[in-house]
């Protein structure tokens, strides 16, 4: 069964590679081709694993990465076919 | 015919271009250059010889366009729109990772374009001879390459010797044939390929940064189709159609699919995609490594060219070779190069004996509807 996972996405390269540093030594990020149900359009996004969604929230309410330079996803399965559904998240 | 079990890699190729990011990004993180280019005119290898990686970044997203224009003007190809959108936005991470961007003074609104681009990153223009056939045409093509090594090697801060570029030569010239094996597949009738799935697949190996890799997995894919071509007698038999004009990386969804869901099937895609590129062999041996660099990048059939006479050749050429039923000539809004050469493609094709339809288009889906149905009537008629 395909896992539940949250995904920061940016409209800038640089602000993707800026957020992976402010983020990599805080907790498990990866970067992954941008997909294609996300409507920001920077090629790369950061995938953040379910579990360490409590450790990423307080880092997002803290500005660790510039408020307005992201936009937070929660990605599941989508239940209407075999792809996946995307949820734009207010921090 | 029977259901063609595609190898795997052909999916992987497919969606290479989204996820040769992250390849990209491990490139720059081990230390190597990357360098950006557009155009088939650049001679890779040089590159290649100056251990560089080389990506394409030909904006090919309508999504950009609009970036674009916030310093362009708005009657100029999409294709340029979209590259220096790209760059300007900051939403491609090739050229974000992108060391040195390598232009080349084919029309006048790329290398207008790339002065600007040079604003926001170290970029090199070759400049191209405009026309092939003046006895000085070869020379100042070679004094560029010469300029340009001299160039990268100032850039990488060490020498590049011409051992390192014969190496470069011969491995380019096998990644060359083990493209034109994957293109030419498609002289079989039937054609076993959909020609939507071999363009992505042959842009594809272009964002591998392996080019072995991609050697051996085009001629690995071309082994299978190979051995497992069992064409079915009692199919209908679909028109083939050879693809001429314009880069179609923008367009190929809209166009290509149009024709193959129609009837069509594109068995030649002689765009600087597919086949153009693709026939240049180039003597590792030769006395003067650059000048036979030089030599085998002009065979390129270019419209912005003058006269362009190699296109019309190989189109003769591959309108037998590939046994096609129609042309049709692709131009991207305000080409005028390639649009001007549609009066010559369509008397062409005239002498030839083969129907030939021009479409000019752009990046959006406006005229998606309208192409199909124009497209739709031109294989009807076949």
């Amino acid at each position: 069964m395909k896992k539940n996972y949250y995904i920061l996405a940016f409209n800038s390269t640089h602000d993707a590679i800026c957020a992976e540093k402010a983020l990599e030594n805080r907790l498990p990020v990866q970067v992954i081709p941008t997909l294609r149900v996300v409507s920001e359009s920077c090629g790369i996004s950061l995938r953040i694993e379910e579990e360490h969604f409590p450790i990423l929230e307080p880092l997002l309410q803290a500005q660790v990465i510039e408020e307005g330079r992201y936009a937070l996803y929660h990605i599941s399965p989508d239940p209407a076919g075999a792809g996946l559904a995307a949820r734009r998240m207010e921090v | 015919m029977d259901e063609l079990k595609l190898p795997e890699k052909f999916s992987e190729y497919a969606e290479a271009r989204r996820n040769g990011f992250l390849k990209a990004k491990a490139v720059k993180e081990s230390g190597q250059k990357l360098a950006g280019i557009f155009c088939t005119y650049t001679p890779l290898e040089l590159l290649d010889a100056a251990g560089m990686h080389a990506v394409s970044l030909c904006g090919t997203s309508n999504e950009t366009v609009a970036d674009g224009e916030t310093h362009l003007p708005k009657n100029l190809c999409p294709l340029i729109k979209s590259s220096y959108g790209f760059a300007v936005s900051d939403k491609c991470p090739y050229t974000y990772f992108a060391d040195l961007i390598v232009g080349e003074s084919t029309c006048d609104g790329k290398k207008k374009m790339y002065e600007l681009l040079g604003k926001l990153k170290q970029t090199y223009i070759l400049q191209l001879p405009q026309s092939v056939d003046r006895e000085y045409s070869l020379d100042v093509w070679t004094q560029e390459m010469r300029r340009f090594r001299a160039y990268l090697e100032e850039f990488i801060q060490e020498s590049i010797s011409d051992e390192a570029l014969r190496k470069a030569v011969v491995l380019r010239n096998r990644y060359r044939a083990a493209r034109c094996r994957l293109l030419e597949l498609q002289k079989l009738n039937p054609a076993p390929l959909s020609g939507l799935l071999l363009h992505k697949t042959i842009e594809g190996t272009q964002f591998s940064f392996n080019v072995e890799q991609s050697i051996t997995d085009m001629n690995t894919m071309a082994d299978q189709i190979e051995s497992e071509y069992r064409p079915d007698p009692q199919a209908p038999k679909k028109k083939r159609i050879l693809v001429t004009g314009c880069p179609i990386g923008g367009v190929v969804e809209k166009l290509v699919a149009a024709i193959e869901e129609n009837g069509g099937q594109v068995v030649c895609l002689e765009n600087c995609g597919g086949i153009k590129p693709s026939r240049i062999r180039i003597d590792p041996d030769a006395p003067d490594i650059l000048e036979a660099i030089a030599a085998g990048y002009l065979e390129i059939g270019c419209s912005i060219m003058s006269p362009n006479l190699r296109r019309e050749t190989m189109l003769r050429q591959l309108a037998e070779e590939f046994q096609v039923d129609g042309v049709v000539d692709v131009i991207l809004q305000a080409c005028h190069t390639y649009n001007i050469e549609t009066y010559n493609i369509r008397n062409l094709c005239r002498e030839l004996d083969l129907p030939y339809m021009s479409v000019e288009t752009d990046y959006s889906v406006a005229d998606k509807g309208q192409m199909n149905t124009r497209l739709a009537a031109f294989i009807e008629m076949l």
